[in-house]
């Protein structure tokens, strides 16, 4: 939570303490609705204007309190609102027999390459360029290319069009490997593969007393 | 002096197993490499894993064009490591490999 967001909330609190604490003055009596202000120009009268877009008056001064209260609930919430200014729309077509399996990632360009000084510090100046987009393509396996990136400038109209890119496959499938009972000396057979001319298709079962991390568990280096 | 000399050597002893000590013994680690391939092609974008049964399975290598795949800084370890081989999320390959140098070319694996 940055220091803009805890203000907003500070701003939606306050208003709302103010609108609860206004109802409890009333039901205490300390202030009243029956005290009413002259007419529209009296200096009674209580009005809030919210980026001059809403405008809220009142000629009784005991809803005040709301009032305040309300504005500072409204403008909490006009501020806490996402802006789309920022937005950038990405089109283009993946011409490839199974488009859905693809990853795409949307990155800036590199910014800056430095190199620290001996003693380790970084000072260095750079000026980031947010015009250029990096667009990089991830296949599923067997196709022509595993990845693919396209570069492309930032227009006015913030579309980023990649057009078309073209990905073909080149490897079917394999089925899995045979399963194979773990070697009985594997501290041998792991030191003879790694010396192996080539390793065949198996899939190698695990001994009982062994268990291994599942792929997308945490990675421990 | 035998109460002096048994605290001397204590103290020795202490230093020698202090944690700071073991902490700034360097871990060997290695660089890990080889191709997957299919009737002697390259197979690009597969999804190659060392796992080992006590340190856990370490970050992923997809291959590349060439079907090259290759891991950094693998701690190296006297008992052995599996080395599996996924298509996706279906396993292809399995088999077993000690990482005891620190530059290991393995062998071409043929799904």
């Amino acid at each position: 939570m940055t220091v803009f967001d805890i203000t907003i909330l500070i701003g939606a609190i306050c208003g709302l303490t103010m609108v609860i604490g206004g109802i409890v003055l009333l039901k205490a009596g300390v202030i009243k609705l029956e005290q009413v202000a002259p007419g529209p120009g009296s200096s009674d009268g209580i009005s809030a204007e919210i980026l001059k877009f809403i405008k809220i008056q009142t000629r009784y001064p005991a809803l005040g309190l709301f009032v305040i209260g309300l504005v500072f609930v409204v403008t909490a919430a006009l501020i806490s609102k996402p802006t789309d200014t920022a937005a950038v729309t990405l089109k283009g077509l993946i011409d490839a027999p199974n488009p859905a399996a693809f990853k795409v990632e949307v990155n800036p360009t590199m910014w800056a390459k430095l190199s620290p000084d001996n003693d380790g510090t970084v000072d260095a100046l750079f000026h980031p360029d947010v015009q250029k987009i990096a667009i990089h393509f991830f296949a599923p396996p067997g196709m022509d290319r595993p990845t693919d990136q396209r570069t492309l400038d930032l227009r006015k109209d913030r579309i980023l069009d990649f057009k078309r890119i073209k990905f073909s496959k080149v490897l079917e499938e394999p089925s899995p490997g045979p399963s194979v009972p773990p070697p009985a000396n594997i501290q041998n057979q792991a030191a003879v593969n790694v010396q192996a001319k080539s390793l065949p298709a198996t899939i190698i079962s695990l001994p009982k007393d062994v268990k291994i991390e599942p792929l997308e568990s945490k990675k421990a280096f | 002096m035998k109460r002096s000399l048994f605290i001397a050597v204590l103290f020795f002893a202490v230093g020698w197993c202090s944690p700071q000590r073991m902490q700034s013994q360097p871990i060997s680690v290695a660089f890990v490499d080889g191709f997957v391939t299919r009737y002697g092609q390259p197979v690009p974008g597969v999804t190659v894993s060392l796992v080992h049964p006590r340190i856990g399975r370490g970050a992923p290598s997809s291959t590349d064009i060439g079907g090259h795949y290759f891991f950094v800084n693998v701690p190296m370890q006297p008992d052995p490591y599996y080395i599996e081989v996924y298509w996706g999320t279906q396993l292809l390959f399995r088999n077993i490999i000690l990482v005891s140098q620190p530059r290991i070319q393995l062998p071409p694996i043929n799904l």
